[in-house]
């Protein structure tokens, strides 16, 4: 790093300066690549030393070498980025195939000259592949020191004693207009120091500061502020406007106003300053995008001339725009290093890191590629565990399982008891009585039931009564109850259930005054009056509701309603009432129907009659009419035979039509016809 | 015969559609107009395909292929996958690539014996090209462009390589690939050639603007003229194989 320093550093227009530059050449910049880096050192050595008699141009990347092309002479079997002739084309095709061939190209890309096998193989013998999926990581460059220069708009020359000198290539000439020829820039940079004389502009976020410099020494400066930038947002205020919304704010007026001002400002400054201005050799610029170069160049009469052959801007990034930053940039662009000797250039300087090494390492990541877990610390809580956990695990192996056997009492959890019991349990319970009942009952009881049941199932057999009185006597009072009131068969019928399917309406009263319920349901939950064949034995089931409303809690027996004598009564005479209405409303609807079947022959045998028949028929009518005979139809449309008596009828020929569709198709039907 | 046409009022027809000898992909457009100019002129010979890829309309930068398969990008679907192999002829290989350098089509430039590939294409992806594809593959640039696919059109009767390729390249390419080369333009100057149309052996479609010098250039370089679909089995095929061997 050391050789990189300057050996002394100079003032544009110093003594020492115009001393340093009798006699210079122009040096080339140079960049190679890290592969290379021995090679590429010993020709840049000898270019450096054939250098002052060299009448190349400065070019700012090394250009590829343009050697006679063999490929010229007429010969096809040639591969150009390899330089390289083959005798054969099967020669050519497996040359195409070669990691040097692929080496060349990749190195043609990037405007490098290409390498010889001989030197690619040892190149391979370090680099263990180059396939094109192997250069994920870029290649570094490493950058010597003239490249660095070069890149920071310095043109470097070498004097007559061995030194190299370098200074900002815009003092000299500006870089958007074709090069001058060697000993122009030569010249320049001689003479040009004779009259320093520089504006030095700075624009950027309102702020403005410009100074004129002659022989090192500000002589006439002025800066100033003006409110555009858009606070917190950034960006100008014109450039808000532009993407279409246009706010009203008093913040954006105000900006907005700024900014005519501050461009009014600047003006009024450098038509002020325009005759010391018109002195200058040079004017440098710093104005970024297209808003601050507006100011500077745009308009009607614009303070600047663009095209002005002085004009440069400032090859470095400054700071705000403040006297200080104008002074700075005038020293930055004053001083001229001097390096003792050629080789200087060729020190490998180390780029700076550009971004922070830890942000630029994650922005490398490579996700598709499979990478060690970094080394976390364990959470903290985890950490705790595995802290309490290390000692005592030194101390003992074994583990101890401590088992406690404790009752929980849950009498005292009685609040929220639930009052209705879960189906199942009372299914389970049901399942258990009976098998308690089947196997406890003495054989006489289960015959007797077995004989009850049947003969409640036999349609006809209404003996029931007697079977129940022996029961009866048979087993005691609950014992009977609930008998009665068991399920019977695999369907889960009670008792009462079979005698309302066979609609005994004895049993079902009998039953039902033995306390059977009526609410018990069979397997598909239909109540026995659910399962009544006729309106009798249903009604057996009212009647007894009416009768005897508090014996049983009828809401789940299904049964909708009681029925007292006088219900019955009312609804038989409603009955009645309908079937005459309903009688009367049907002679009604015949009556009508007659009138529209008298009518609807009389128009058929109307239609069957001709033209001629018609007329006559509607000259009968009339008389009819006249005479006084209500009722009769007058006037018939000799189309459709529709009635159109009371109607002014459409007529031709003494035909009449009630309508015009009906004139239009008795004419169609009837072409012949003269109108 | 070249025939201008146009996918909805694009004129890089090579984008939109993907043509070989042996099938011809189609992108689904709006309007069945460009499928019907393609149908028209090759539905007696090869299948043409309405086709998709990674649900893009661009397929003829996406994919590449020639008589022997046919190479789809990673991103394509196991649906769009089903239904091109379903249309394809049984002989024709489909095959999915996992590549970095997804726009095949960009990347690689083929006819049914070699293929010019991007120098940073990945191994393994020459290495299925080369068996999918049945070609001989090398890494070349077209007049210095890395985008071998975009800037020439190749088949085995000829090729139209970028304007600006110098005559040495010409020569070099050409010895290179074995059939004669021709530095063009298609679209009225447009000079990615791959994108501007799609040839095969004896049919080529550009875009609309393509001006009839360009076409003319296209028909003698391509010998569309003299081409029929029979000849292929025929006297064409003689001379290919005896390259070829």
């Amino acid at each position: 790093m050391s050789s990189a320093q300057p050996s002394l550093t100079l003032k544009f227009g110093s003594n020492e300066y115009i001393t340093a530059v009798k006699n210079i050449t122009i040096l080339k910049p140079l960049i190679q690549n890290k592969n290379q880096e021995q090679e590429l050192r010993i020709i840049d050595n000898e270019n450096v030393q054939s250098k002052p008699h060299s009448t190349r141009s400065v070019s700012p990347a090394v250009d590829v070498s343009v050697s006679i092309i063999p490929g010229e002479s007429g010969n096809k079997l040639y591969c150009s980025h390899c330089e390289e002739l083959f005798e054969n084309t099967a020669q050519q095709r497996k040359h195409y195939k070669q990691d040097w061939h692929r080496y060349n190209l990749r190195l043609r890309l990037a405007s490098r000259p290409a390498i010889t096998e001989e030197k690619f193989d040892q190149l391979a013998d370090d680099v263990s592949s180059i396939s094109g999926s192997d250069n994920e990581e870029e290649e570094e460059e490493v950058e010597t020191l003239g490249f660095q220069l070069h890149r920071q708009a310095k043109i470097l020359f070498e004097n007559s004693k061995g030194q190299v000198i370098s200074m900002f290539r815009c003092l000299l000439y500006d870089k958007k207009e074709t090069q001058p020829a060697d000993e122009e820039i030569i010249s320049l940079a001689q003479t040009s120091v004779e009259d320093a004389h520089w504006l030095i502009l700075m624009l950027s976020g309102g702020h403005f500061a410009a100074a004129i410099f002659k022989g090192g020494e500000p002589v006439l400066h002025k800066t100033f502020h003006c409110y555009t930038v858009r606070a917190k947002q950034g960006g100008s205020q014109s450039t808000k406007d532009n993407k279409g919304n246009h706010p009203k704010s008093a913040g954006a007026s105000l900006r907005r106003y700024n900014e005519t001002a501050l461009v009014q400002h600047v003006q009024e400054l450098l038509s002020a300053w325009a005759e010391d201005i018109d002195k200058c050799s040079l004017i440098l610029y710093r104005a970024n995008g297209p808003t601050n170069r507006q100011v500077l160049f745009g308009g009607k009469e614009p303070p600047l001339n663009k095209v002005d052959p002085r004009m440069r801007s400032i090859p470095f990034p400054t700071r705000r725009p403040t006297f200080t930053q104008l002074k700075y940039v005038h020293n930055m662009l004053c001083t001229v290093h001097v390096y003792n000797s050629v080789d200087v250039l060729t020190t490998v300087v180390e780029p700076k890191p550009r971004r922070d090494p830890i942000q630029s390492k994650k922005s490398h990541i490579d996700r598709s590629k499979s990478r060690p877990s970094p080394d976390r610390q364990l959470p903290n809580h985890v950490q705790e565990l595995v802290d309490i956990q290390t000692p005592s695990g030194s101390e003992s192996e074994i583990i101890h399982l401590i088992q406690e056997v404790q009752e929980v009492s849950f009498h005292d959890l009685k609040e929220m008891d639930n009052s209705f019991e879960n189906e199942n349990k009372t299914k389970r319970k049901m399942r258990r009585k009976k098998k308690k009942l089947t196997s406890d009952e003495p054989k006489q009881i289960i015959a007797l039931t077995r004989k009850l049941v049947n003969a409640v199932d036999c349609p006809e057999d209404e003996k029931m009564g007697d079977i129940l009185d022996e029961i009866k006597e048979a087993c005691t009072e609950d014992e009977y109850e609930c008998l009665l009131n068991k399920a019977h068969d695999s369907n889960k019928n009670t008792l009462l259930h079979l005698a309302a399917k066979n609609a005994h309406r004895n049993n079902i009263r009998l039953l039902l005054s033995l306390n059977a319920n009526p609410c018990s349901k069979d397997f598909m939950s239909r109540t026995a009056y659910d399962l009544a064949p006729d309106r009798e034995s249903r009604n057996v089931f009212r009647r007894y509701m009416a009768e005897f409303p508090d014996q049983f809690d009828y809401s789940k027996s299904h049964i909708p309603s009681p029925l007292t004598d006088e219900l019955e009564q009312d609804s038989v005479e409603k009955k009645r009432i309908a079937r005459k209405i309903k009688r009367e409303k049907d002679k009604e609807k015949k009556k009508a129907e007659e009138v529209i079947q008298r009518e609807k022959n009389e128009k058929e045998m109307f239609l069957k009659l001709n033209d001629r028949e018609k007329m006559a028929l509607a000259a009968e009518r009339r008389i009819l009419a006249a005479s006084g005979n209500a009722g009769v139809v007058l006037a018939r449309c000799f189309q459709c035979a529709g009635d159109m008596s009371g109607k002014v009828p459409f007529t031709y020929n003494e035909y009449r039509f009630c309508s015009m569709q009906c004139l239009k198709q008795h004419r169609l039907t009837h072409p012949t016809l003269e109108i | 015969m070249a025939v201008r046409v146009q996918f909805e009022n694009n004129n890089e027809v090579g984008v939109f559609s993907k043509l070989t000898n042996s099938y011809c992909l189609v992108a689904i457009g709006g309007s069945e107009n460009f499928y019907s100019v393609f149908e028209a002129e090759l539905s007696e010979t090869i299948p043409v395909i309405h086709a998709s890829l990674a649900g893009c309309r661009i397929i003829g930068r996406m994919s590449v292929g020639n008589r022997h398969g046919l190479i789809v990008p990673n991103a394509t679907t196991d649906t769009e996958l089903q239904h091109i192999r379903n249309s394809l002829p049984d002989s024709v290989k489909l095959q999915r690539v996992e590549e970095r350098l997804s726009a095949l089509g960009n990347v690689i430039a083929c006819n049914d014996y070699v293929a010019l590939v991007h120098p940073d294409l990945d191994r393994e992806t020459e290495e299925i090209l080369a068996d999918t594809l049945n070609v001989e593959v090398f890494r070349q640039t077209v007049s210095n462009n890395v985008l071998v696919g975009s800037y020439c059109a190749l088949t085995n009767q000829g090729g139209l390589v970028h304007p600006h390729t110098s005559p040495q390249d010409q020569d070099e390419l050409s010895s290179l690939l074995q059939i004669p080369l021709v530095a063009g333009t298609v679209n009225r100057g447009s000079e990615v050639i791959g994108a501007g149309m799609v040839v095969n052996d004896w049919a080529a479609f550009c875009g609309f603007d393509t001006t009839s010098t360009e076409i003319s250039v296209i028909e003698s370089v391509f010998k569309l003229n003299e081409a029929q679909p029979s000849t292929i089995t025929t006297t064409m095929r003689a001379s290919l194989i005896d390259s070829i061997a």
